[in-house]
């Protein structure tokens, strides 16, 4: 009987069930589409990395203080096929910094000798040429055969210069002579490679491995073997868990090799470096989820209820008839089951397909778009699906649940009497008398205390450590940012409906007549329709600004954090301070390597970091600090447009390179100490009882390059930078009792530095790369390299908020499809009236669709205004604290996108919903 | 006798009930004249409404020809019926049908915006209109915060808004008390002797008595052309 009902009703109403069906089939499509874009960008985010550090797991070498640098190949491979069962594969390699000869031309470059017959980690791109290694045969980089000129067939010079080990303790004899051997290779391919070695490997040639052996006497031998371990590994959602899972993998091998051998696990490391990123990624896409289900779930609940007020008289027939309270609630909700049942079904399958031809191919394309070659699957996975489908069943049953209880509660007056059925009747008396515990009650009593269990609770999963915990915790605070600020920003749709309507009303005054009475004072109705919209509208806007923002400061960020056109920077090794100093440079570093470098203008060296205390002369207001020497005209080197002095101006930096006790410091740490400029303070030196007194020439409010240089006190007393001349430093930084040490002594730590205005930025980093990157522990950064990184990455941000846009917007327009259609079902009689007193067809539908564009639109620009306004607020809170200039910058892309959605949406849907009802004849439409 | 605003010419009407045709109105014919007050009277099922519809261009026959003030109606589009309703006729319903969040005021309003009268004359006729059917000091009120006959004074004000030739009442009364509802026949009947053509159709016979012809049908076909 329930299922020859619920037959009957689709019949009798095709275009509600369809959609239902349809928006079911879209959202749960689009769920799971978007389940699998998180698994696709977990994935992209592997490759991304893979491409970046090697297509590789795991890198086995020697250490540099081993008296043999070489591997043995065989015995080891087999070792570390033996330690664990997760690496599924091991390849020989040597991989060296060479020099390289050719065509007259002359640079260093990378030497990647492979086994071509088996190692087919990466991909190579061949420009020309055939990649045939073997028989002395090259495959040269690109960026070399560009360089030198060459063609198919000549030939290439190259030195290799055997590692020569360290004495343990000891740091690198500089100058000491190497063992240097030269061959020549014939260039057989012109190629490029993406994930054989690091990014870094642009200059330099591939060859085989047995040409190498043979070449450098090295048979059987390798300077390392690279290991690859079962994908699966990466498969987990959680980054972090992934990463730790190879670190297992290492560890066994370490275990079966020993402590002789150094073990790089570069993927997993930044892999385990983004997993943070990635918990919020995560928590963003399922909020996106989540208010697509919420705009379903609002749309069923409309058509449903919309069924029930429709179908109140044969319910209490059927009460009259004998019919329980519980049969008419299985009617409601038999009828959702089997639309469920369909539309999620379909849903699945459309995620598929969206996943299949749409994200993945999309994501493919916007990494190649910042030259990266993606190979990525479509990733629908029963954990993609199943959240999915329990979702949206529960969402179905959530909205379902209230119109079946009305239509549970029908009373038979409704059949006799309908003016009267909804007046309190005897059996409402019965339902008075009881006192049920309240479900409205519990949710206004659990709101409220959400902050405090939102505070209490990512405290508490913070520190057990769970990600899936915190990614609910920030799911729920988004969620409750986007409803929160909905709620406040819902009182701007009247003022939007009005602008909107006084601009339609100047090209379509007669449509808007009619559309301003309806739209302007059924508020009740629109109430739904309005916070559908704006709701939809809040994240992506907020996202978007937040993206238009950092996008237009993206240049300033980078330079403000970078501080000058170059930026050489020591690293310690694994971080201990006796490391770290054993790998500073000399000040003679700068004049004799670095400069010379062709396109270097000019350098400034700064010493490392000293920490010390600081105080006013008293001692009543003191501090800790970062002491640090400076050794040229930092104003020569720095963004200058960067730099701000809150008194003392730039030249104070130039003014301590002629006074060892002058020191300029930040301004959070002037107001601090409570110390003017020119006023005197006691920092402690190396050594006992050893205090001096400096005086401050000089107080900075931004210094680019140098983020503790701010007006924050909390930070100026709290380690921020302080400058002082290099011989200053020395001094300071040195117990008296000692003497003070040579003045080219290894201090070094940092250089900041310029190139000639008609340099090209990345000819520099790749030379400055090839000179150093082995002979030193340092990393170089230019402005320009940088820039061109961040921008690939926004690039790809600005493609994945495009793509959740377009996600929750389908849903959203579905939403708005709904309400409209069941709008003008409810009006059908006033249509039919105005019908009869001789409105044309054309223009009830215009007037359908002037009201349908006040209602939404107003919706959006009140979402766009609530989720750009958050945008702005959080930059310039982010901005203040972190206290950078800041440029604002609106969206042209999503929050465009959104409005264009929302007309659309609103044309069809009225155009669409109006059709069947404004075709009709007057007394058709009067008759209904 | 002036000459006929109205002229029915073996007029068919059938609707389909499922798959089966079902005749409405079977070969009538009539002349309404000029400033007629013509009422409709017959059982349940007998075409009275159907006939008041296609006469009003709110259905079109199945066949047969209808001229109205010199224009045949079977030869309109959809848009030319349209604007005929619009100029040349009335409407009033049973259960008023006004537009609900309108103000009485901007319900009569209504079809002079569609007529493209200007702002302040329509504002002026509106309000004229309101104030002869007795609702001047109800201009700003919602139907929902009118009576019966108060909306149903409204539609009547609507319904003259254009100044149109011919009222056309479907059961203008059947909602309203006895008292009201000859209020309400009494205005219209002022109308008529103002020289306005009415056809109304009714189930109450105290009402038809303010027509000056009473026409009855039955099974679709009128039965005997009675003026009463």
């Amino acid at each position: 009987m329930v299922f020859k009902y619920v037959i009957k009703n689709f019949r009798r109403r095709k275009v509600r069930t369809l959609l239902m069906v349809l928006s079911l089939l879209v959202s749960t499509g689009l769920i799971v589409a978007m389940s699998a874009t998180v698994e696709t960008i977990r994935q992209s985010n592997v490759e991304l990395i893979a491409s970046g550090v090697g297509r590789y797991d795991l890198t086995v070498a020697k250490t540099d203080i081993s008296s043999e640098p070489f591997v043995e190949v065989d015995r080891v491979s087999q070792t570390i096929l033996a330690a664990d069962s997760n690496i599924t594969a091991v390849y020989p390699r040597i991989q060296s910094i060479v020099e390289m000869s050719g065509n007259g031309e002359q640079a260093n470059g990378w030497l990647v000798a492979l086994d071509p017959t088996v190692d087919d980690v990466g991909f190579i791109d061949v420009v020309e040429g055939a990649y045939e290694l073997g028989g002395n045969g090259a495959a040269v980089l690109e960026s070399t055969a560009n360089a030198f000129g060459l063609k198919i067939g000549d030939s290439i010079d190259v030195a290799y210069s055997f590692p020569q080990p360290r004495e343990e303790g000891r740091p690198e004899t500089v100058g000491s002579s190497q063992q240097r051997t030269t061959g020549r290779f014939t260039v057989n391919a012109i190629v490029r490679q993406d994930g054989v070695a690091d990014a870094g490997v642009r200059d330099g040639l591939i060859i085989d491995l047995a040409d190498a052996q043979s070449w450098l006497g090295l048979t059987g031998r390798a300077d390392r073997v690279i290991g690859l371990v079962d994908s699966r590994l990466y498969e987990s959602r959680d980054s972090e868990a992934a990463a730790l899972s190879v670190r297992d993998v290492a560890a066994n091998v370490q275990a079966a090799l020993g402590e002789d051998y150094l073990y790089s696990l570069d993927k997993a490391t930044i892999l385990d470096a983004s997993a943070e990123a990635f918990l919020i990624l995560q928590a963003l896409i399922n909020t996106y989820g989540l208010m697509a289900l919420g705009v379903v779930g609002l749309l069923v609940h409309t058509l449903v209820m919309t069924n029930v007020q429709e179908q109140k008289r044969e319910m209490a027939i059927l009460r009259i008839l004998g019919s329980q309270q519980r049969y008419l609630f299985t009617l409601v909700i038999g009828e959702v089951a089997v639309i469920g049942l369909i539309g999620i079904g379909l849903g699945v399958f459309l995620g598929q397909l969206i996943t299949t031809y749409g994200v993945v191919p999309f994501i493919t394309y916007q990494m190649s778009l910042s030259g990266l070659t993606a190979r990525l699957q479509p990733a629908v996975s029963i954990t993609a699906v199943l959240p999915a489908i329990i979702s949206a069943a529960v969402v179905l049953f959530l909205s379902t649940l209230k119109p079946a209880r009305d239509a549970a509660n029908t009373k038979v007056m409704h059949a006799i009497n309908p003016g009267v059925a909804d007046n309190l009747q005897l059996e409402d008396l019965a339902g008075l008398r009881e006192r049920k515990p309240s479900g409205r009650l519990f949710s206004i009593g659990l709101f409220l205390m959400f902050v405090v269990l939102m505070t209490v609770g990512l405290d508490v999963v913070s520190s057990l450590g769970n990600p899936a915990a915190e990614a609910t915790i920030i799911l729920a605070a988004v969620l409750m940012m986007v409803v929160g600020v909905g709620f406040i920003f819902f009182i701007t749709t009247v003022p939007f409906e009005r602008l909107i309507l006084l601009i339609t009303g100047l090209i379509m005054p007669r449509l808007t007549y009619f559309a301003k009475r309806n739209v302007g004072r059924n508020q009740g109705r629109n109430t739904l329709i309005s916070l559908l919209v704006l709701f939809s509208g809040v994240l992506p806007s907020f996202l978007a600004t937040q993206s238009a923002i950092s996008n237009i400061n993206l240049e300033s960020d980078v330079r403000l954090n970078a501080g000058a056109p170059v930026e050489v920077e020591v690293f310690g090794g694994f971080g201990s301070s006796a490391d770290a100093s054993l790998n500073r440079l000399k000040p003679s570093f700068m004049d004799e390597e670095l400069l010379v470098i062709p396109g270097m203008d000019q350098a400034v060296g700064l010493s490392y970091g000293y920490r010390t205390g600081i105080s006013d002369p008293v001692g009543m207001r003191s501090g800790s600090i970062r002491l640090i020497g400076v050794d040229g005209r930092l104003n020569d080197v720095l963004f200058a447009d960067l730099i701000e002095f809150a008194s003392g101006g730039p030249e104070s930096l130039d003014q301590i390179l002629t006074d060892d006790n002058a020191i300029v410091i930040s301004q959070g740490l002037a107001e601090g100490l409570a110390v003017p400029l020119g006023g005197i303070v006691k920092v402690a030196g190396a050594g006992l009882d050893h205090v001096e007194e400096l005086r401050v020439v000089g107080i900075a409010r931004t210094i680019p390059g140098f983020s503790s240089i701010n007006r924050i006190r909390a930070q100026g007393v709290g380690g921020s930078d302080v400058f002082i001349s290099l011989a200053g430093f020395r001094r300071l930084a040195n117990d008296p009792l000692l003497p003070l040490p040579a003045p080219d002594e290894p201090i070094i730590d940092r250089i900041l530095a310029t190139t000639t205005p008609d340099a090209d930025p990345f000819a520099v980093s790749s030379e400055m790369t090839n000179r150093f990157s082995l002979k030193y522990s340092i990393f170089t950064q230019i402005v320009e390299v940088r820039l061109e990184q961040a921008r690939a990455s926004r690039s790809q941000e600005q493609a994945l908020l495009l793509v959740l846009t377009v996600i929750s917007f389908t849903t959203a327009v579905f939403g708005v499809f709904a309400v409209i259609y069941v709008t003008i079902y409810a009006r059908r009689l006033e249509i039919g009236m105005m019908k009869a007193i001789g409105t044309r067809t054309r223009e009830l539908t215009g007037m359908l669709i002037v009201e349908s564009i006040a209602m939404t639109l107003s919706a959006a620009l009140a979402g766009i205004t609530a989720g750009a306004t958050m945008g702005y607020l959080f930059a310039y809170l982010d901005n203040l604290t972190a206290q950078r200039p800041m440029q604002f910058a609106i969206d042209t892309t999503v929050m465009p996108f959104v409005v264009i959605m929302v007309v659309l949406a609103s044309i069809l849907g009225a155009s669409f919903s109006a059709r069947r009802i404004v075709k009709k004849r007057a007394v058709e439409i009067l008759r209904m | 006798m002036s000459e006929p605003i109205i002229v029915v010419d073996n007029i068919h009407k059938s609707y389909l009930m499922g798959k089966e045709a079902v005749p409405a109105l079977r070969g009538v014919s009539l002349e309404i004249q000029k400033g007629e007050f013509v009422c409709l009277m017959g059982p349940s099922g007998s075409g009275k409404t159907t006939l008041l519809n296609v006469v009003g261009g709110l259905d079109e026959p199945s066949r047969g020809h209808l001229i109205v003030d010199g224009q045949n109606l079977v030869s309109l589009s959809e848009n030319e019926l349209a604007r005929l309703r619009l100029d040349k006729m009335g409407f009033i319903f049973q259960n008023y049908n006004l537009l609900s969040n309108f103000t009485a005021q901007e319900n009569v309003e209504a079809p002079m915006v569609l007529a493209n009268v200007s702002r302040k004359e329509r504002k002026d006729r509106a309000h004229k209109l309101l104030e002869r059917v007795g609702l001047g000091d109800r201009t700003h009120h919602y139907p929902s915060e009118l009576s019966g006959g108060q909306q149903q004074r409204v539609a009547i004000a609507r319904a003259l808004a254009n100044n149109p030739p011919i009222l056309i009442g479907d059961e203008m009364t059947g909602d309203l008390d006895s008292e009201t509802g000859f209020a309400i026949m009494r205005l219209i009947t002022e109308l008529n002797t103002e020289g306005m053509t009415i056809v109304f159709v009714t189930h109450d016979p105290r009402m038809a008595e303010f027509a000056g012809r009473v026409i009855e049908l039955q099974d679709g076909k009128l039965l005997n052309g009675s003026i009463t």
